[in-house]
């Protein structure tokens, strides 16, 4: 760890201890299984977390355990996604071709538009340089996938667990920085050490965020109704949409 | 530095894209505004008076009263305006309404319904279009344009309620597996 910066050493301890306690929450509320590549991820990246103290940074075998590890994690974080939204939209027989169609359809856009920075890129002189152009690529693919399947959530009244919500917030704001840090060192700038920091502060954040916010309770699909859950809602709304089914009857009868 | 401005404002704008689609996500449906009363309080009736609210004949008979003066004719002009915009409004947040309620009739069902949430989508965006295009007639109005045709926008309205009512006389929607 003696060539890591001292602010990037403070965080590395507390991701490590995040990933540590998340780790274990997920397991003990049971949600290990229902997210099960999310918690792969992280138990991947806490396995990395653990490289720099093990092994001197500055030597072959970290680098090959880091670039070996990295490619895995990314590989995860595309599993972690489709795993998330595959859990949002199954069982919904109404819209399931309709989701799938636009899946589809997200998916290739989310590649083509996260291609289109390519232009901009330095040329690769070294294996590093490759990982982070096949990591930003994937991330930024990511993101826009999240955002567009967002959008389709936010047409559709889907019903969403808290957890749901909580994860893809994380998550946005996860690969956004993974996507534009790689991004922004490779146009050249001189700012690798600050935006490294960026970095790693924005996955505390989200490590932090999912520690206090997944619970087993957040499992429950709701509809959301203003800007809280209740329980009682479920009821409410199947009676109102049995309600709304038996006026819509009577009014096309008259 | 003008590219890295570039990356800086993709960024930024991506980051507002998301802080306002995850607030919407957490705000997006208040299954309360969705009730039967809505429904049976809901008539296309309500919205006769707007095909004659921009009418021509209106004002011709008003000119043709004595004492009348122009200026007489720019305030009625005026406030058929203000009411025909109040109706219009009206008339957009009814037929969001109708759309919610397909949508959720849509979500909930519990056989494939891709026809008619595509349908639902084409009708969203013909209304909007619709409503676009009104509102440029109606900016045009004072101008003496009067031919506003609205009959496009209440038939799309009417269109709306009989699909989604269409959707509610076919065997029963998966409601209880949501319980």
């Amino acid at each position: 760890m003696r060539q890591l910066p001292i602010e990037q050493q403070i965080l590395l301890v507390t991701e490590i201890g995040a990933l540590a306690i998340l780790c274990t929450r997920m397991w003990v509320i049971g949600l290990h299984r229902a997210y099960l590549y999310f918690f792969g991820s992280l138990v991947l990246e806490l396995l990395q977390s653990l490289i720099p103290i093990l092994v001197p940074l500055d030597s072959r075998l970290y680098l090959d355990l880091y670039l070996a590890s990295q490619l895995l994690i990314t590989i995860f974080y595309a599993l972690v996604v489709l795993e998330l939204y595959s859990k949002v939209l199954r069982d919904l027989a109404g819209i399931a071709r309709t989701a799938r169609g636009y899946i589809k359809f997200t998916l290739v856009l989310a590649i083509l538009i996260a291609l289109l920075p390519l232009r901009l890129e330095r040329a690769k002189t070294n294996l590093l340089g490759y990982l982070y152009f096949f990591e930003q690529t994937i991330m930024l693919t990511l993101v826009v996938f999240v955002l567009l399947v967002s959008v389709f959530l936010v047409y559709y009244p889907i019903p969403l667990g808290r957890n749901v919500i909580v994860y893809s917030m994380g998550y946005a704001v996860f690969f956004l920085t993974r996507a534009a840090v790689p991004l922004m060192i490779n146009l050249g700038q001189n700012w690798a050490r600050q935006l490294g920091t960026i970095a790693m502060t924005v996955s505390v954040a989200c490590l932090i965020l999912w520690i206090f916010a997944l619970s087993r309770a957040g499992e429950n699909k709701r509809v959301v109704v203003g800007h809280q859950w209740n329980p009682g809602d479920d009821q409410r709304l199947l009676a109102q949409l049995e309600a709304i089914n038996t006026s819509l009857l009577r009014s096309g009868r008259k | 530095m003008p590219l890295m401005l570039l990356v800086a404002i993709a960024i930024v704008l991506l980051v507002a894209c998301f802080v306002s689609l995850f607030w919407r996500l957490v705000s997006r449906f208040d299954a309360q505004q969705c009730t039967a009363e809505w429904l049976d309080s809901f008539s296309m009736k309500s919205y006769a008076p707007m095909e004659r609210l921009l009418a021509n004949s209106d004002l011709v008979f008003l000119a043709s009263q004595p004492g009348y003066r122009p200026a007489i004719g720019k305030r009625f002009r005026a406030e058929r305006r203000k009411i025909f915009r109040a109706y219009l409004r009206l008339l957009v947040r009814d037929f969001n309404q109708l759309i919610r309620i397909g949508k959720l009739m849509v979500v909930y069902s519990d056989r494939d319904q891709q026809e008619f949430a595509r349908s639902l989508r084409r009708q969203q965006l013909k209304l909007y279009a619709r409503v676009g295009a009104l509102q440029v007639q109606l900016a045009l109005y004072p101008l003496g344009w009067t031919s506003v045709d609205v009959s496009g926008l209440l038939g799309a309205l009417g269109d709306m309620q009989a699909k989604v009512q269409q959707l509610a006389s076919r065997p029963g929607p998966a409601l209880a597996e949501w319980a």
